[in-house]
C-alpha cells in the first residue's frame, strides 16, 4: 500500500512495540522500556510518532520533546544518555521499493518539519542508525547531516579467524598480560565500580562523566533481565578495568566502559576487549558491536583489532546564534 | 607525494583495472582543456611502493585558488583517490593510509598556494573520519544505481507501473539508437533549454562534450538518440567504466513530457550496460527532490558519497559557506 499523504499519529507504548515488531531494524534503544528510563531522567517528553494510515504504519519515529533552556528541543535520541543512534525505523516491506520507501520517509519527514521542526526554535538532532542511509529528506527540512562512524566484528566466524585477524603486536600482547587479568561478567551491582572508575577518568581529564548514574541504575531494574552484562577484569583483587555490555537480539554492545587505564593495568582494555569477543562468540552471538569510532584516538584503539567500519549519520539543526557561541568558545 | 605522467597513470589504472570513467587519462585531460585548470597525476606512495592514485586539479575561481577533484564545470559526480585494494587491508592500515591522503593533500595545497581544497569522494570512500580529524567541512551527497544482476525481465518489472508504461508507450513510436557527434548540437540545445526554462545555468559546452566523446571514443562514451520518424526527440550522453555504465548528460525532460523517451533512453542504456556483462547503471546524482523522484521509479540502490572541504584564508570562509549552503 503507498500513502498518497502521510498521516501522522502518536501512539502509546504498547502500540509502539507492536509497530517495532514489523521494522527491518531494531535496536536495544527503540524499546520502549529503554526509552521509558531515558523519559524519567532526561525531563523531556517521549513521543512514539507513526507514519502511515492508523492500521498500517509504515515508518516510526520515537522522539523526545521538551526544553533545554531558553531552547525548544526534538531529540532523536536526547545527548548525555550514551545512545549512538535511534532515529526513524521503517516496516520491512517498506525497504524493497526505493519509490515507495522514499516517498513515505519524504512525507513523514514533511509532516514532522509541519507540525515541529518549522514551529521551534530550538535544537533538533536525529541521530540515525545504520540501517538507515536517507538523510535526504532531513536536508529537505533544513537539518545539516553528519557522519558518524562505529566499528563490528562478526563473531559468527568463531574467535579464531578474528584473532588472526588482529594487529600482529596487539595479539602478542594479549599473549603476554592476559593471564596477568581475570575476566568475568560480574553481578550487575558491580556496574558501579566501571562506573565510578569512568567518571575518575573524565575528572582526570578536567571533564564530567555526563550519563546519570541514576539512570543506568535504572536501566537494569527496568530492562529484561540480562539485557544489561557487567564485564570485569580484576588484577591481584583490584578492578583494573570493566565494562556495561547490552546483550540485545544477536548483538553484544560494548556499551559504556573501557575507561582508560593506569600504567599498572597496561593492556587491561584491548585484555577486556578480547575477552568480551570470546565471551560473545562462546555465547552464540553474530555481532559484537564496538560503539562508536569517531574520535582519532579510540578509532585507532579498536582499529587494532580489525573490525568493519559501519557508517551512520546524524542530522541536526542548531540556531546559528548557539553555534556562533559553541565556535568562538571552543 | 609524486607526479606521475601519463604513461605511469594509464599503467596504475590498467594495474587497479577497477574504476569509474573520469578517471580514464582522456577524460582528465578534456576536463583539464575544458576547465582550464591544472591536472596533477598524484602518486600515493608507502615507501616506493605506489598504493593509490588521485587526480587533482589546480585553477582559479573568482580570485581563489583551488585545488579540486574533480574540477569544478567539470560535470563530473565525484573523483578523489582511487586505491589499490584497500578493502583487503587491516584497519589499522588502511585508516593510517587514508590519513596520510588528507596530509598529502595539505601539502599539495600548501605547495601550490591553494587557498581552497575540494573534493568530492568516490561512494567507496565511506570514510571521511580522517578529512574530519583535520577540520575539513563534509557535506553528504547521493546519487543512484540500478544493479543489472538479474534478468532483463526481473530489472524492468522492478521499476514503477508508470515507468514500464512509458517504457511500453515509446517502444511504439520512438527508436533509440547510437548517435554521432553531430548529435551532440542537439543535446547541448536541449540542456540549454531545459536549465533555462528553470533559471539555471551551465558551463557545459559542445566542445567539451565532443572532446570527451573523440578522447574516450565508443567504448567508453555513447551517444543515444531517441527519434521518432526523423526527429530527435531525446538524447543523452552514458560514459562506460569497466564494471558500470553511467548516464553522464541528458536525457532530458523532452517536450512532450508525456512521451517516454527520457525513460526508453535510460532503459536502452541499462539494456547495453547489461548485454556488455557490466554490474550497474548509475543514474547521476539524487540530490534534487524532484529529480531523485523521478530516478527513484526505476527502483535503484541509493549510494552516498562526500564532499569534503577545508580553506585556508579567505578561502575558509568561502568553504565554510559553500558547505553550509545545502
Amino acid at each position: 500500500m503507498r500513502p498518497t499523504s502521510m498521516s501522522i499519529n502518536l501512539v502509546n507504548q504498547a502500540e509502539w512495540n507492536e509497530f517495532l515488531r514489523t521494522t527491518e531494524a531494531r535496536s536495544p534503544f527503540h524499546s520502549p522500556d529503554w526509552l521509558g528510563v531515558v523519559e524519567r531522567w532526561s525531563r523531556l517528553r517521549v513521543v512514539y510518532i507513526l507514519g502511515g494510515s492508523k492500521d498500517s504504519p509504515v515508518v516510526g519515529l520515537p522522539a523526545f520533546l521538551g526544553r533545554r533552556g531558553p531552547l525548544a528541543v526534538f531529540f532523536s535520541p536526547p545527548p548525555n544518555f550514551a545512545i549512538p543512534f535511534l532515529g526513524p525505523v521503517f516496516r520491512e516491506t517498506y525497504r524493497l521499493r526505493e519509490e515507495k520507501r522514499r516517498t513515505a520517509l519524504r512525507e513523514f519527514t514533511q509532516e514532522l518539519a509541519m507540525r515541529w521542526f518549522r514551529k521551534l526554535w530550538g535544537i533538533v538532532k536525529i541521530d540515525s542508525g545504520p540501517w538507515h542511509w536517507d538523510l535526504r529528506p532531513f536536508i529537505e527540512a533544513g537539518l545539516e547531516a553528519i557522519p558518524r562512524y562505529t566499528y563490528t566484528i562478526d563473531l559468527s566466524r568463531g574467535y579464531e579467524p578474528i584473532a588472526e585477524g588482529m594487529q600482529k603486536y596487539l595479539r602478542r600482547e594479549l599473549k603476554v598480560h592476559s593471564n596477568e587479568y581475570v575476566f568475568r561478567v560480574a553481578n550487575s551491582s558491580e556496574r558501579s565500580a566501571v562506573l565510578e572508575h569512568l567518571e575518575a577518568r573524565y575528572n582526570r581529564k578536567g571533564e564530567t562523566l555526563k550519563v546519570p548514574k541514576t539512570y543506568v541504575d535504572d536501566l537494569f531494574v527496568k530492562l529484561p533481565e540480562n539485557r544489561l552484562r557487567v564485564f570485569v577484569l580484576m588484577k591481584d583483587g583490584d578492578f583494573a578495568t570493566g565494562s556495561i555490555g547490552i546483550c540485545y537480539e544477536n548483538v553484544l554492545y560494548n556499551w559504556l566502559g573501557n575507561p582508560r587505564v593506569p600504567p599498572e593495568f597496561q593492556y587491561a582494555n584491548e585484555v577486556l576487549l578480547d575477552q568480551m569477543i570470546r565471551w560473545g562468540t562462546a555465547q552464540g552471538y553474530r555481532r559484537f558491536d564496538m560503539m562508536g569510532s569517531n574520535s582519532r584516538d579510540i578509532a585507532y584503539f579498536k582499529a587494532k583489532f580489525n573490525p568493519t567500519l559501519v557508517s551512520y549519520s546524524s542530522a541536526r539543526r542548531i540556531p546559528m546564534p548557539l553555534k556562533l557561541f559553541v565556535r568562538l568558545r571552543s | 607525494m609524486r607526479e606521475l605522467d601519463a604513461d605511469e597513470w594509464e599503467r596504475i589504472l590498467a594495474d587497479i583495472g577497477d574504476f569509474p570513467p573520469f578517471y580514464a587519462t582522456e577524460w582528465l585531460e578534456a576536463a583539464q582543456t575544458h576547465t582550464r585548470f591544472r591536472l596533477i597525476r598524484v602518486a600515493i606512495t608507502a615507501g616506493d611502493e605506489v598504493i593509490g592514485i588521485s587526480p587533482m586539479f589546480l585553477g582559479e575561481r573568482r580570485g581563489l585558488r583551488i585545488l579540486a577533484s574533480p574540477p569544478p564545470g567539470a560535470a563530473a559526480p565525484y573523483l578523489g583517490p582511487l586505491w589499490h585494494d584497500l578493502d583487503g587491508l587491516k584497519e589499522t592500515t588502511r585508516l593510517s593510509r587514508q590519513e596520510e591522503f588528507v596530509h598529502l593533500v595539505e601539502d599539495l595545497a600548501k605547495a601550490t598556494r591553494a587557498t581552497v581544497i575540494l573534493l568530492r569522494l568516490q561512494p567507496t570512500q565511506v570514510d571521511i573520519r580522517p578529512f574530519i580529524w583535520r577540520g575539513f567541512t563534509c557535506r553528504l551527497r547521493h546519487s543512484y544505481r540500478v544493479p543489472l544482476n538479474s534478468s532483463e525481465d526481473a530489472i524492468l518489472r522492478s521499476f514503477s507501473h508508470s515507468v514500464r508504461r512509458n517504457i511500453r508507450k515509446a517502444e511504439k513510436t520512438i527508436e533509440v539508437h547510437t548517435g554521432s557527434i553531430s548529435d551532440l548540437d542537439w543535446l547541448i540545445g536541449a540542456i540549454d533549454m531545459r536549465l533555462g526554462t528553470q533559471r539555471l545555468h551551465t558551463n557545459l559546452s559542445r566542445t567539451y562534450l565532443e572532446d570527451v566523446l573523440r578522447r574516450l571514443g565508443p567504448e567508453r562514451a555513447e551517444t543515444l538518440v531517441a527519434r521518432r520518424g526523423s526527429s530527435v526527440v531525446n538524447a543523452t550522453l552514458d560514459l562506460i567504466g569497466p564494471r558500470a555504465r553511467y548516464g553522464w548528460v541528458g536525457a532530458t525532460r523532452p517536450q512532450d513530457p508525456a512521451d517516454g523517451s527520457t525513460q526508453l533512453i535510460a532503459w536502452r542504456g541499462m539494456q547495453k550496460a547489461r548485454n556488455a556483462g557490466l554490474s550497474w547503471f548509475e543514474i547521476i546524482g539524487a540530490d534534487d527532490p524532484r529529480l531523485a523522484s523521478f530516478k527513484a521509479q526505476f527502483n535503484p540502490e541509493l549510494v552516498r558519497y562526500y564532499e569534503v572541504s577545508r580553506g585556508f584564508g579567505i578561502g575558509k570562509l568561502v568553504a565554510w559557506i559553500r558547505a553550509k549552503a545545502f
